[in-house]
């Protein structure tokens, strides 16, 4: 296969211009597709061809596969990369390229379905000796079923609609006595919310933590892993802050997990970037989740440890090139930590935000990249995910990343619209942060807005600089009122006027 | 105190102090409660950027945001953000009398950003406690459940489902009922 010319990037945002950051490094050329809304994004300033969707909403832009298949054959692209989010998983999209002729920038199709169903995945991981959360293999509907079904597994138990999702239809059940009642409870809300009385009895992990393990396969056999990702801080199942490695995975754990989910992604024949999603418990059973077929937002932190690009990586495994490197040659490094900075208002229950944002100055120094995809007067659209940009900080150990990351903070401004900025500089305080002891539920547990304000230096300060700017603002304004009740005209207009007419005697 | 006297308030309900200020030489001495400060400024962009120093402390000072008339600003330092509303002393006392008028009983529930109504969660003349949700708005693919500050009357819906709102549009009325 020839080397890669062309690629059109199906995504915008700050993953758009990451993923044509490397391609110009690599000589690929670049095409960016936008909605009406996104003609003022920088994806499409920084491409060096843009062509337009047309249409608002993501379903009728970024999520139209004939719309994309045609700008990549009208611009010309012999590649397009999804980015994440979108079309990135989806296996349609990747079989109307191929029929194009265009080269997806991912795994197989066959993979991306295998992975894209909960259930076949489980089915597949369990057949291919990758441990899975023990439960039910189907639809539990008999009290008797589920309560043998729940003293195998364990107490304590998740009770969970088959059609349900983002933590709807789901109720932990802690004891034996609970469960029939609990069961026809979950069952009715099925059949309520979702038109499906389904259930699945699984365990349910009391503190857990989310760990992922980034692989990269090429289509020559090869699979290695880079090591895990810490994921736990999270909000509503939105991660917000990810590092590797995590302060809880031991060199035993990393290996086991490595090998397991190489495991997974050879079971579905995988290839390019992909991550392998754990639960781990306070005990450090650790269990396959989903798998995701993409590019993560968060991969730039296994980037600042092994001193890889994986879109580079992504780029050479799509051109048909085998892994430039073997599982003994991954080094790891130091550490590292992505914060990801949301249009939302951590004061008011993580309102999202928009507008126009005003002022930018993002922080600089060693450890420090600012994945962006804003700038300043950048006015940030309604319609699509809150993500503005990402901090990813690196430092010799976790300490030094803390303290790194602390500092860039202080230095990080945006007005205009909120961010979670604030949220972060919080969590950068919390000793149980610091000391790495925390799981998923952490936010929730432990987060509150009023102590987000913190330096006292900060009111003093802005006293003031509000009490003088005000101060100062009222004396021009007296000044003018002034000489204008006087029949005068301003004496600060007057004197520039003579000014004017100075320079221009002498032109 | 000597100089021009003010009355500045942090954040929305929080504590007000006296301030004043006056040039004292190329510095301002600025006096908060009892203690004195002399502050040295320039400007780095009109009304937007300053270099402060402060007795020898120097900080970069974002203004925000300037509300010259209500004297409200947002302020940045350190790399926090806060608000605080500056009034001169003369100003203040006539705002008092005004807002003690205008305790109207009524709250207007607006759009904190632009939107579209998913649905309403009260109807009209139903009563409501202050917390209630009474409007599903979705911005960035997110829901957010728009409540009450009041406990009264659910006197008017202006919006429907489907409808696009910009920020601040009113999106239902209060009228607040005793007991």
């Amino acid at each position: 296969m020839p080397p890669l010319r062309k690629v059109l990037v199906a995504n915008r945002g700050e993953i758009a211009m990451r993923v044509m950051r490397t391609a110009r490094k690599l000589g690929i050329a670049t095409v960016a597709v936008y909605s009406e809304p996104d003609r003022q994004a920088p994806h499409v300033f920084f491409a060096d061809q843009a062509l337009p969707l047309g249409g608002t909403s993501s379903a009728e832009t970024y999520l139209r596969i004939d719309k994309l298949v045609e700008a990549a054959r009208r611009a010309g692209a012999d590649a397009v990369h999804p980015g994440y989010g979108f079309l990135s998983e989806n296996p349609a999209f990747a079989e109307a390229l191929s029929e194009a002729g265009v080269v997806f920038v991912g795994p197989p199709a066959s993979a991306m379905a295998a992975m894209g169903n909960k259930l076949r995945a489980r089915a597949l991981m369990l057949a291919a000796g990758v441990r899975v959360i023990p439960g039910s293999e189907g639809a539990v509907s008999d009290p008797k079923e589920a309560a043998r079904l729940a003293k195998a597994i364990g107490f304590p138990v998740m009770l969970k609609a088959a059609a349900g999702g983002g933590g709807k239809g789901m109720r932990v059940v802690r004891s034996a006595d609970q469960l029939a009642a609990a069961l026809n409870a979950t069952r009715e809300e099925a059949g309520k919310a979702f038109a499906d009385e389904s259930v699945f009895v699984e365990k349910y992990i009391d503190r857990p933590r989310h760990i992922e393990i980034q692989v990269m396969a090429d289509a020559h056999g090869h699979c290695i892993h880079l090591g895990e990702r810490e994921c736990s801080i999270q909000r509503r199942h939105q991660k917000v802050v990810e590092e590797s490695p995590s302060p809880f995975v031991t060199p035993a754990m990393r290996e086991a997990m490595g090998a397991m989910a190489v495991q997974a992604a050879q079971a579905v024949g995988y290839e390019g970037a992909g991550t392998v999603e754990f639960i781990a418990d306070a005990e450090r059973n650790f269990y396959f989740l989903e798998m995701n077929t993409r590019l993560q937002v968060e991969h730039p932190v296994t980037e600042l440890i092994t001193g890889l690009d994986l879109v580079g990586l992504q780029f050479q495994v799509a051109a048909g090139e085998p892994l430039p490197l073997t599982q003994a040659q991954v080094a790891r490094r130091g550490w590292a930590m992505e914060f990801r900075i949301y249009a939302e208002d951590p004061e008011r229950g993580f309102l999202p935000s928009t507008g126009k944002i005003q002022r930018l100055r993002a922080p600089a120094g060693p450890g420090v990249r600012h994945d962006s995809g804003i700038y300043e007067k950048y006015e940030v659209p309604v319609y699509y995910d809150p993500l503005l940009s990402k901090l990813v900080i690196s430092g010799e150990d976790r300490a030094d990343t803390i303290a790194r990351a602390r500092q860039a903070f202080q230095e990080f401004v945006i007005a205009g619209i909120k961010t979670n900025i604030p949220f972060h500089q919080w969590l950068l305080r919390q000793p149980r942060f610091a000391a790495g002891d925390f799981d998923t539920h952490f936010i929730d547990e432990h987060f509150r807005s009023e102590e987000i304000n913190h330096d006292p230096r900060v009111p003093a300060v802005a006293v003031l600089a509000a009490v003088l700017a005000y101060h100062q603002h009222a004396r021009r304004l007296n000044f003018d009122e002034a000489a204008a009740r006087d029949g005068q005209p301003s004496r600060w207009r007057h004197t520039a006027r003579r000014e004017a007419v100075a320079r221009r005697g002498q032109a | 105190m000597s100089g021009a006297r003010y009355l500045v308030r942090l954040g929305a309900e929080g504590e007000t102090k006296e301030v004043s200020v006056e040039a004292r030489g190329a510095r301002w001495a600025i006096t908060v409660g009892e203690a004195e400060h002399l502050v040295e400024q320039i400007v780095l962009e009109k009304d937007e950027l300053l270099s402060l120093i402060v007795g020898d402390h120097s900080y970069l000072v974002d203004l925000i945001e300037t509300d010259w008339e209500s004297g409200r600003f947002v302020v940045g330092a350190i790399g926090e953000q806060i608000a605080l509303s500056v009034r001169d002393e003369l100003e203040a006392v006539a705002e008092q009398v005004t807002a003690a008028a205008r305790q109207s009983g009524i709250f207007e529930l607006r759009a904190p950003m632009p939107g579209i109504v998913v649905r309403a969660l009260a109807a009209a003349g139903e009563r409501v406690a202050r917390g209630q949700g009474l409007v599903i708005l979705e911005a960035m693919k997110m829901q957010n459940e728009l409540a009450s500050e009041l406990d009264g009357r659910l006197r008017e819906l202006l919006v429907e489902p489907g409808q696009l709102v910009e920020t601040g549009a009113v999106l239902a009325r209060v009228v607040q009922e005793a007991e």
